[in-house]
């Protein structure tokens, strides 16, 4: 956080806004207790195009670790991408990749 | 064990039993009010937050968690609704042999039944606090009945997977 008192200088660009304006959108999906296996698998495949295998290492890694990243992209991407993960009743959140 | 599933020309069979059958109609009717935000207390309910999450994690994005909202939840609510129909048309109008009732369910409605059986596993679940490693015997006993139900709504959505993953492999 940037505590300086100075004046900020009409026109500088302030903060880190778009200063890496590709920086991509991460979709993540998270472990929940109701979600089948063998339904999370079945989303992955459905929405994403992915084989069985991927969709497989993916399901197992957000039972594993807790979350994973499914997809990423522009925002807009990733907006569609979690709203149609919601739709399927997945726990999905995006987030700008650190 | 109940309901038998099985693959037909162009999609699966499910034969309920007529206990079966008003049991997934029943919670339609609880599941519909849930879904579309008509049941009361809505804003203080994690049924509801867990149907309908947030997108963004970072809070200072609300602005734009406000913008998505508005452009997406409608259709949301719709889609779901939408599954839920499918699910429970496709039973009420279902032939009945010796009081069983027979569902031909295409490939397409199957992908709407899974949908709808897991936003009732995800009400059912969320009310009852499930965890991974649930203890059922520790549930309240005023809330066994309401395990059984989403023990078995469990069952038929994991043998409706089965059924189309086996059907999507031939």
């Amino acid at each position: 956080v940037n505590v300086s008192t100075a004046p900020v200088e009409i026109g500088e660009p302030v903060g880190d806004v778009d200063v890496v304006p590709d920086r991509p959108w991460l979709v993540i999906v998270w472990n929940d207790p109701i979600n089948l296996m063998s339904y999370v698998v079945h989303v992955f495949q459905k929405l994403f195009g992915y084989t069985r295998e991927k969709a497989t290492r993916l399901m197992m890694q957000v039972h594993h670790e807790g979350k994973a990243v499914v997809s990423d992209g522009p925002r807009e991407k990733a907006e569609i991408d979690v709203a149609r993960l919601h739709a399927h009743g997945l726990w999905a959140t995006m987030q700008r990749d650190a | 064990v109940s309901p038998k599933l099985r693959r037909v020309d162009d999609g699966i069979e499910v034969v309920l039993e007529a206990a079966e059958a008003a049991l997934l109609g029943g919670i339609g009717e609880q599941l519909r009010p849930l879904l579309t935000g008509e049941a009361p207390n809505t804003d203080l309910d994690p049924v509801r937050e867990r149907l309908y999450p947030r997108a963004y994690s970072d809070p200072t994005e609300d602005d734009a968690e406000d913008d998505w909202q508005l452009a997406v939840h409608g259709d949301l609510v719709r889609e779901r609704v939408e599954a839920l129909d499918a699910l429970t048309t496709a039973i009420s109008g279902a032939d009945t042999r010796r009081s069983r009732r027979i569902v031909q369910v295409s490939f397409e409605d199957a992908e709407r039944w899974l949908t709808a059986l897991n936003d009732a596993r995800l009400a059912l679940g969320t009310r009852l606090g499930v965890t991974e490693d649930l203890d059922y015997t520790r549930l309240p006993r005023e809330d066994h009945g309401a395990y059984e139900v989403y023990a078995w709504l469990t069952y038929l959505q994991g043998e409706l997977i089965e059924a189309l993953s086996a059907a999507n492999d031939d």
